[in-house]
């Protein structure tokens, strides 16, 4: 492994003893334990690990850090994987994406040399829009060369499990660098229960490469010891109203805590210069981590450049591990402290106030040029350019959450300003860079959080105090440079945003093109939107914006901060594959008997059983029977019952005898149809009220709603799910019943139309209501679920054809009953629809949507529900649109063709002056048009002769 | 006069297969939707005798949040004027308190094991922290509304409405596979 240090240097994660082997590209690479990908493939001599989104440029490791898109893979199959965090396993298999037909030589760089002109900012507003079969022809090839990677487009599941995990907590923390452990750990020694979520996969952050590896260590062994669960490898995705997405591998906690610490840190900045996406071009963080936890050298030769310390630290390390350094750009005039004193000391050039403007080579840095403030350049021989714009404090969590941020000049960055109840910030996220600030402000965030719950005592509280004015007194560090703006006049692509190679000159021209506000120039150029999540752009868009328009950088600000705060796949999002279904206790027979089934609101039911118009037929010659458990079945009781239900319904409850039935409308306030159905009442106090399917747990709630003011002496009890239901219709359905139920007196006589029962049925408890919405004889049977299976069997032993929701449309739509949602909405008044019969204004009790009804009862509908015959053998699609004079006045809510009546049906939406009986329609559905007279809407059996025999 | 014995499955022949018993292992998910439930309800200005009820079987007022065992069921106040009871049916309350039975309305599943709590962590964000025997928790699992009651530390009935009972049973029987939890 050439690019690896002498063993004395570096290398603290990984174990040099052992070596494990992987494939990238098809090539072996060895690696030691505890290498990541990334670290394994800089040492093995690979330094291009990825092609760029769109011009397929070389991209190296930049920030080692999992913070940027430079070092996306696919391993063993999953796309965007970040090589520098993952860690290697034998035998993985390593893929670079983005690249054809290889990583080396890309033929898709093509792009970046001629697709400029062809690429511009605003590409999917501009290009490819006239004439419009070129976006057509084009689509396939863009996908092609640009992506971030593939999925295998024939797995028809995931490979792997996620999980969801529910954790309440009284302290999240989320960072697990100096600042968060000193959060967590003052926290959870308070007494509270304190979950910490780190994105490393161990816990001390910048501190393991920067020289307080042992510090953290120690605050870490203090975590566990006081119980802090410490979550590893846990990115958080989100702040969602107090509740934390943490991602962990195949784990997505949903974390609520009582209060939340973000000590989510800093993310180094890159510089503005030509050529600054070349591999070899690293971040000073990047460059001490490589040699420090992995022992690799990042490069044989390097200039390093920067506006602040975190530079001039990775030259002293680099030095220290034998790398040469050529020169140190400090953008600052006159650099002190201690590394400065220690490169002078050692005779490195340091160059002040000068700044990188170019790196230049093929497929990594070769050469590197230098600006001095005059003006004048230099140009370096190097394999390694080590830079650092400074550090932007990681605020997306704090802003999720509700925190504003201002703009601090002197340091060039965006810090918060106010913090939202329950929320607390530590460490570099507020600024305070040096690690023992940073440590400091955690244990006092950790400390104010503990005492906001209740827990700690007076010595907790003074030791606080102590905290605050030590930090009040820390260093806040030696101060670094604004970053330079980008150099002009020289040759290459400075780029902005790596993820979405979005570079100063698209940027320029956004502005150019009225574009100038950051949120504008986002969605033009793209720019922020990648994979890094503006973690490495945020800052430089808004300088280059700021330079363009000469706005402060405070004016222009930053996007708006979005989850996910990490690239995460979509599966770990959508969780189990299991979606909540409403199921009746029949279920498993209708799926037995070969059902189709669908959805129908939140319940999965019987659509056919495969030949509907034979189930129809059934129903109409024979006998079929339906299942009708989604029903919403009531049961209001109580003295005040049938007072209740007279404030309910639009007629009247009360003078129904018991054991009889009447159909009920319910009316909103607004005198608008909300549901429909029937009411039995069952003794004097106690009636069986039963509601569409879809409105069964509204309309519960509603009358507890208006319970809730009223305070009768009523009791409501939902039993919808507790009864089973089914329909027994057709001509033969009284001597079916009667075969089962030798007890109930099923004659003509004793069991009339809308008359309620009691009796049992195959052995089966029933409630047996004499009613009818298919057109036909029938009864329905309500029984304890438990029970269902049995009643039905015996149904179908007994002759009974299983018939499914579609060929009950039919049927209704035959009698021209309305369904409450499908052919009405919530506009639709009792009179609108022809159900005004079920309207009785003479009640002299008040009733809900008395007042709204009366006055609609003095006004003309402008326009009714109506029953249309529709010429020809086929008939429009529900949603149809009617037409008059060629413009849209209506429309088909339900259209079917009936076999008995041999012609198409439905039910129309028409204006007032086409409501006339006998009126002739157009419909048009898509390209088709169809004639249709205006009828009475009850064309099966208008007297209901067949229902009441 | 319609009586309300059709909504009592033990009022019909055959009558509804046992309860399945406990399963065996680290953990168990046992359904146990047949157990008797019934629901006890006042009118609004009848509270007090709803709680006298309660006290008089359970020898404890009713508290939100609190379910009481008494006699091998479980009273479970959902709202001072409603309450279930999960078990044994009580004898006929006196009006104004009135019963219904509700046995087939509601799932119940039975979640016990050392895993039981992480297992319904996969499925409901209901904070059983500071859960102990008794506690009762209304809110969402896997989605759907339910009734968490904590019959033992480590031992879990969840109740859900009986539509919901197929679907709930799969994802809990998913969520509980990497725990290792078996069911029955
Ligand atoms: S180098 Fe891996 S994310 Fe930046």
């Amino acid at each position: 492994m050439k690019g690896r240090l002498p063993y004395n240097v570096g290398g603290a994660r990984i174990d040099r003893s052992r070596v494990l082997r992987f494939t990238f590209d098809g090539k072996v690479v060895e690696a030691h334990p505890g290498d990541t990908v990334g670290s394994a493939l800089h040492a093995a001599g690979q330094t291009t690990l990825s092609r760029s989104f769109k011009y397929h440029r070389p991209r190296g490791l930049l920030c080692c850090a999992g913070q940027c898109p430079n070092c996306l893979v696919d391993v063993d199959g999953s796309p965007g994987v970040r090589a520098c965090t993952e860690p290697v396993r034998e035998g993985m298999t390593v893929t670079p994406q983005n690249a054809w037909p290889s990583l080396g030589f890309d033929a898709l760089r093509a792009v970046d040399r001629v697709g400029g002109p062809f690429t511009p900012p605003g590409f999917y507003y501009k290009m490819l829009i006239r004439p419009r079969a070129a976006w057509r022809l084009a689509e396939p090839m863009i996908r092609r060369v640009a992506g971030l990677g593939r999925l295998d487009p024939g797995a028809t599941e995931r490979r792997w499990r996620t999980d969801y995990r529910r954790r309440h907590c009284d302290v999240l923390v989320v960072g697990g660098g100096i600042a968060g452990l000193a959060a967590a750990v003052r926290a959870a020694e308070l007494g509270a229960d304190v979950v910490l979520a780190d994105d490393g996969p161990e816990p001390g952050g910048r501190c393991l490469a920067e020289g307080d590896g042992a510090r953290v260590a120690a605050l870490a062994e203090r975590a566990s010891a006081a119980g802090v669960e410490l979550l590893q490898g846990a990115s958080a995705l989100g702040f969602f109203d107090g509740l934390v997405a943490v991602w962990q591998g195949s784990v997505l906690h949903q974390v609520r805590a009582a209060r939340t610490v973000v000590a989510t840190g800093a993310v180094e900045q890159p510089l503005l210069f030509a050529g600054n996406d070349l591999p070899g071009v690293m971040l000073s963080g990047a460059v001490r981590r490589l040699i420090s936890l992995y022992g690799v050298a990042p490069g044989t030769r390097a200039v390093v450049a920067g506006v602040g310390d975190p530079a001039l630290e990775a030259a002293v390390a680099l030095r220290a591990a034998g790398i040469h350094v050529a020169a140190v750009a400090d953008a600052r005039p006159s650099p002190t402290g201690e590394a400065a004193d220690a490169l002078r000391a050692a005779g490195v050039p340091l160059l002040e106030g000068h700044t990188v403007v170019r790196a230049a080579g093929g497929s990594r840095v070769a050469k590197v040029t230098l600006a001095a403030p005059d003006g004048t350049r230099s140009r370096l021989r190097a394999d390694l350019l080590v830079i650092s714009g400074g550090m932007a404090p990681a605020t997306s969590l704090l802003a999720q959450a509700g925190t504003s941020l201002e703009h601090d000049g002197e340091r060039g960055r965006f810090v918060p300003a106010d913090l939202p109840p329950g929320v607390f910030a530590a460490g570099q996220v507020l600024g305070h860079d040096a690690p023992a600030a940073a440590e400091l402000s955690g244990a006092v965030a950790g400390a104010d959080a503990a005492h906001e719950l209740g827990l700690g005592d007076d010595a907790s509280r003074a030791l606080l105090a102590e905290d605050v004015s030590a930090l009040r007194g820390a260093s806040p560090g030696t101060p670094s440079a604004p970053p330079p703006a980008p150099p002009k006049g020289e040759r290459g692509r400075c780029v902005v945003c790596l993820c979405e190679d979005v570079t100063v000159k698209d940027l320029k021209t956004a502005v150019a093109e009225g574009f100038d506000d950051i949120e504008l120039a986002k969605r033009y150029t793209t720019a922020t939107m990648g994979p890094c999540q503006g973690r490495m752009c945020q800052r430089a868009v808004n300088a280059v914006l700021a330079e363009e328009t000469g706005r402060a950088p405070a004016a222009v600000g930053l996007t708006t901060a979005r989850p996910p705060w990490t690239t995460v796949p979509l599966g770990v999002l959508a969780g189990r594959p299991y979606q909540p279904a409403k199921r009746s206790a029949l279920h498993a027979r209708h799926r037995e008997a070969g059902a189709r089934i669908e959805w129908a609101g939140d319940w999965r039911r019987a659509y056919d059983y495969g030949d509907p118009d034979a189930e129809i037929a059934a129903v109409h010659d024979g006998c079929g029977v339906i299942d009708v458990s989604s029903l919403g079945k009531l049961l209001v009781r109580g003295p005040d019952a049938a007072a209740f239900l007279d404030r309910v319904y639009p007629n009247r409850m009360s003078t129904l005898a018991p054991g009889r039935i009447r159909y009920g409308v319910l009316t909103g306030e607004a005198g608008r149809i909300i549901d429909d159905g029937t009411v039995a009442r069952l003794d004097d106090e106690t009636f069986y009220v039963t509601t569409t399917s879809s409105g069964a747990g509204a309309i519960f709630e509603w009358l507890q709603w208006w319970q809730a003011d009223w305070r009768l002496d009523v009791r409501i009890t939902d039993v919808t799910q507790s009864l089973s239901a089914v329909n027994v219709a057709g001509p033969r359905a009284r001597d079916v019943l009667a075969v089962l139920a030798p007890g109930l007196d099923c004659s003509a006589d004793g069991f009339g139309y809308l008359d309620a029962r009691r009796g049992a049925v195959a052995g089966v408890e029933a409630l047996a209501l004499r009613i009818g919405f298919v057109g036909e004889l029938g009864y329905e049977l309500h029984v304890a679920s438990a029970h269902a299976l049995t009643l039905w069997d015996a149904l179908v032993a007994a002759g009974a054809r299983p018939f499914g929701l579609e060929p009950q449309r039919v049927l209704r739509l035959q009698k021209g009953h309305p369904i409450i949602g499908v052919d009405t909405d919530a506009e639709t008044t009792p009179a609108m629809a022809g159900m005004d019969f079920a309207v009785k204004l003479d009640k002299d009790e008040p009733f809900v949507g008395r007042w709204a009804l009366e006055r609609l009862a003095s006004r003309e509908c402008t326009e009714r529900l109506v029953g249309v015959v529709i010429e020809g053998e086929h008939v429009p699609g529900d949603g149809a649109v009617v037409v008059a004079g060629d413009a849209p006045a209506g429309r088909i809510t339900s259209a079917r063709r009936s076999a008995r009546l041999g012609r198409g049906i439905g039910l129309a939406w028409v204006p007032n002056g086409l409501s006339e009986l006998g009126s002739r329609i157009e419909i048009r559905d898509g390209g088709t048009t169809f004639a249709a007279e205006v009828v009475d809407a009850a064309f099966y059996d208008p007297d209901g002769e067949r229902l009441r025999t | 006069m319609i009586d309300l014995g059709f909504l009592d499955p033990a009022a019909s022949t055959p009558p509804p297969r046992s309860p399945v018993g406990d399963v065996p292992g680290a953990g168990a998910l046992v359904d146990r939707s047949l157990v008797v439930k019934t629901e006890l309800q006042t009118g609004p200005d009848d509270t007090a005798e709803l709680a006298a009820a309660v006290e008089r079987a359970t020898g404890a007022p009713p508290r939100t949040g609190r379910a009481i065992e008494a006699d091998g069921a479980w009273w479970c106040p959902l709202t001072p004027t409603r309450v279930l009871v999960v078990g044994d049916p009580p004898a006929t309350p006196a009006p104004p308190v009135s019963a219904v039975t509700v046995t087939s309305g509601f799932a119940a599943f039975g979640l016990s094991g050392p895993t039981a709590r992480a297992v319904l962590a996969r499925v409901s964000a209901l904070d059983l922290r500071r859960a102990d025997t008794g506690t009762l928790l209304p809110g969402s699992v896997a989605r759907v509304p339910a009734i968490v009651l904590c019959r033992r530390e480590d031992e879990l009935l969840i109740l859900a409405g009986s539509a919901h009972a197929q679907y709930l049973w799969e994802t809990l029987v998913d969520a509980a596979e990497p725990s290792q939890v078996t069911h029955a």
